[in-house]
């Protein structure tokens, strides 16, 4: 492994998961984050191939909201999407059907031949956020002359199916980047040398953490969160001391903030939307006595913003815009995940569905378990419930003023924030930075180190 | 097929009734109640101006004797070596009591350049409320107080108006003027008072600031060359109230040529084509002459019958909202004699810009050109960095 100052990082806009993986990593960058599939990097008849994946990626990810048919299709897309169960432990390396067909998008079809030639262009490292261009790039012959390139694939879910492998593992150059061992075992399932695989964690942004060694932006955060998470001092009555060991506080305020803060999370995709006017019939009277702030996240698309502007609107809440309900959009990818990360700071409970969001426990975030949408999905709520930093919504969303606030008095919510963050890894940026930069990897073993 | 020619027709010319009918009824708008003039609004005026439109000065001063308590002027211009700065500085001087300010705002080569403009100038603007218009618009005195009466009495957030085309000095402009009168505010009262669907035409809107904040200001629209029809989309779809008391505002060309009427409608029709793609197929219905010509051939002998009755029946509607909608224009004997010429060649000209967006995307403003894509999301080339979503 060489040493190296700059690294291609490589993602595609199917949804923001992949981006937002791809995003703390743009320090490294060798010229920005190369978005493939993107009018500006993807040459015209393949753009139109990902153009057309993008539609049914978000068509797909609408189905379940369909009527009559909804449920068949989300059946349906289950299935396509279907992750082998991990037990009883068996070899899982023999290729699928979907890494064949991958594989000849490659060969016949030319997927990411440009791609190839572009990140040929300077012998920097690559590090990819999706399946299809690390394995195209893989797969395809580099071009004369060129100077072998390492390749890395950062895993964006707690489990995944076998098309994030190439069809041999073991003949091939890639290196995987995984955000938690569930992700490890499935890997060596999938038959990759244990060799090339790093546990770095996922990368969260580090204007949310402060220092590698220090992390003091996140220290900080988190303990005036556990203050507004919990109003009865149950919490804190339990993990009093083990907190302010672990934070390098002392002693516990007596005077707690009244109000806490809920963001709710719409995916890239927008289908969540229709979830806000019940959450705000919920929250309505909270909101308007200051108990709870709401934090609306829109994503990049103007329609679900207008959606849900719609719907605040529409619930009398207008005047609460910029008091007690504050809504996070943006056109532009990069400008929204800033203001996104910038609102995470003031957040105390981030409901989301357990899309790649499942690891921002790591910045001792409780998660408030939205229904998941596909099978990666579905495991990275069991990964979620596993290291109890998942809280899944104990009755309807118009009851949400209610059981939030029950969660909230009997500290549940400030154990998830907690568990979160002594468990899941928080440090994957800078760990990915360090292995790229240097070739040096250590996992860590203290929930500081990782 | 005789049939479906006659019945097309009956439609076509069921609608130019409306359109006929609807500006002529609203020709002095709809009264709304004046409201205490203790709760008049400060109100900042923008007007984005590019060079010298047809008689600039005298559109610019009519904004300064506005029977309004508050309000303040704000010019956007690209730089100030634009020609248009030295009548804004006179201006400016002569009205010392009105603030005015002059702001250079640049031109950033992939932004709607008048959205640009206008998000500057709200960056400056001291008012509650923002009314944009453009600088070939002329108003009466009592414009801005109507304006705001309608904002208070109904809680609008947006408020649009039709356009009167006015000061006809050339064939270019009488044709330019009288589609304005006609198609363009037919189409926006009718759709707003038939399926209150608002169309809001950029010439004049008045914008609640606080509303368009939610949405992070003009900026919002920055990325779309039709701006003010998404600006009523957005507000619409978003629950805010849009609304219009029909207070006319006029659209001042005198020497319009048939090449620059001929590019103007054609970056119009381009626009609407990427907006609406249905309706906009549907457009061709609005023109009877065009079908009538196209039904000659159908229709034997009795086509030319049929063209000469259709041609006078939408000369005679469109006489009508000539009459009442623009009495600048019906003051001076030659636009009469010219009418008649002028509905059939527009209707021709309509026709032949009814097919350009099928061709092409490319759109002329200004001195520039721009290719817009879907929603007129402004065509970044491919070696910007732009990650706007549509565009991506």
């Amino acid at each position: 492994m060489r040493a190296h100052d700059k690294a291609w990082v490589v993602t595609v806009l199917m949804g923001l998961g992949h981006l937002r993986a791809a995003h703390p990593l743009r320090d490294l960058t060798h010229e920005g984050v190369v978005i493939y599939g993107s009018r500006r990097t993807t040459p015209d008849p393949e753009y139109r191939i990902w153009r057309r994946l993008r539609r049914v990626y978000y068509a797909s990810s609408k189905a379940g909201a369909i009527p009559l048919v909804g449920r068949a299709l989300v059946g349906l897309l289950l299935a396509v999407q279907h992750i082998r169960p991990y037990y009883p432990t068996t070899d899982q390396s023999r290729p699928t059907m979907a890494v064949r067909f991958l594989k000849r998008l490659i060969r016949k079809r030319g997927l990411c031949r440009s791609l190839r030639d572009k990140l040929a262009s300077a012998p920097h490292p690559v590090i990819h956020t999706f399946y299809a261009t690390a394995i195209a790039v893989d797969t395809l012959e580099p071009p004369a002359s060129t100077p072998p390139q390492d390749q890395y694939l950062l895993i964006c879910d707690a489990d995944f199916n076998r098309v994030w492998v190439p069809e041999d593992p073991k003949s091939s150059r890639l290196r995987y980047l995984a955000p938690c061992t569930q992700v490890r075992r499935r890997l060596l399932a999938y038959g990759v040398p244990e060799k090339d695989i790093f546990m770095t964690g996922f990368p969260l942004p580090k204007e949310n953490i402060g220092s590698e060694t220090g992390l003091e932006i996140l220290k900080a955060d988190l303990f005036e969160r556990l203050l507004r998470l919990d109003p009865a001092g149950k919490f804190f009555s339990y993990h009093e001391r083990s907190v302010l060991g672990w934070l390098g506080r002392d002693p516990v305020p007596p005077e707690r903030e009244r109000h806490f803060t809920v963001m709710f999370a719409i995916g890239g995709a927008g289908a969540q939307a229709e979830m806000v006017g019940k959450i705000l019939a919920g929250l309505k009277d909270r909101l308007r006595s200051g108990e709870v702030r709401l934090i609306l996240s829109c994503g990049i698309q103007k329609k679900v913003f207008e959606r849900v502007l719609g719907t605040v609107c529409g619930a009398g809440l207008r005047d609460e815009i910029g008091r007690g309900l504050e809504i996070v959009h943006d056109p532009d990818v990069y400008a929204y995940l800033e203001r996104f990360n910038a609102a995470l700071r003031r957040t105390d409970v981030l409901w989301t569905k357990p899309s790649e969001l499942a690891f921002y426990c790591g910045l001792g975030l409780p998660i408030l378990m939205a229904d998941p949408i596909g099978a990666h999905e579905e495991l990275n709520k069991r990964w979620l419930r596993e290291i109890h930093a998942g809280v899944s919504p104990p009755g309807p969303l118009e009851a949400c003023g209610e059981w939030l606030f029950d969660l909230r008095e009997s500290g549940r919510l400030a154990e998830a924030a907690w568990d979160g963050f002594l468990k899941a890894r928080k440090l994957g940026a800078y760990k990915i930075e360090r292995l790229v930069r240097t070739g040096e990897f250590s996992e860590g073993a203290s929930p500081l180190e990782q | 097929m005789k049939t479906t020619i006659l019945v097309l027709l009956a439609v076509s010319g069921a609608v130019m009734f409306l359109f006929s009918a609807f500006t002529v009824a609203f020709r002095r708008g709809r009264k709304t109640a004046p409201a205490d003039v203790r709760r008049y609004p400060f109100v900042s005026l923008l007007k984005p101006v590019k060079n010298i439109d047809d008689d600039l000065a005298a559109n610019l001063e009519s904004f300064y004797r506005l029977d309004y308590p508050a309000y303040e002027v704000l010019f956007g211009v690209d730089d100030l070596q634009d020609p248009c700065v030295p009548i804004l500085r006179a201006l400016q001087a002569r009205h010392p009591r009105i603030r005015t300010r002059i702001v250079a705002s640049g031109r950033p080569p992939f932004e709607n350049p008048k959205v640009h403009k206008l998000a500057r100038l709200e960056s400056k603007a001291r008012g509650a409320l923002l009314w944009a218009t453009d600088a070939n618009v002329r108003v009466a005195p009592d414009t801005l107080r109507r304006l705001v009466d309608e904002y208070l009495a109904h809680d609008a957030k947006v408020v649009f108006s039709p356009i009167r085309g006015s000061f006809s000095r050339s064939f270019g402009s009488l044709m330019e003027n009288m589609s304005l009168s006609f198609f363009t505010s037919g189409g926006v009262i009718a759709s707003w008072f038939l399926g209150r669907q608002p169309i809001i035409v950029g010439k004049s809107m008045l914008v609640e600031r606080a509303a368009l904040e939610t949405f992070g200001g003009f900026g919002y629209f920055k990325d779309y060359l039709a701006e003010d029809f998404l600006i009523g989309e957005a507000f619409r779809k978003s629950g805010f109230r849009v609304s219009t008391n029909c207070t006319w505002v006029t659209n001042v060309s005198q020497t319009a040529t048939l090449k620059s009427f001929f590019k103007r409608l054609s970056r119009w029709a381009k626009l609407r084509y990427r907006l609406r793609l249905p309706v906009y197929l549907a457009e061709v219905l609005l023109n009877p002459i065009v079908i009538a010509l196209a039904g000659w051939a159908v229709l034997g002998r009795r086509g030319a019958a049929v063209l000469a009755f259709t041609a006078a029946a939408k000369t005679a509607l469109e006489y009508a909202n000539f009459l009442s909608v623009n009495p600048e224009d019906a003051r001076r004997l030659r636009n009469h004699l010219l009418f008649p010429a002028a509905v059939l060649v527009k209707d021709l000209v309509f026709f032949a810009v009814y097919l350009t967006p099928f061709f092409s995307r490319e759109v002329e403003w200004r001195g520039g050109r721009i290719a817009i894509g879907k929603n007129t999301l402004i065509h970044v080339p491919a070696n910007v960095d732009n990650l706007v979503y549509e565009g991506a």
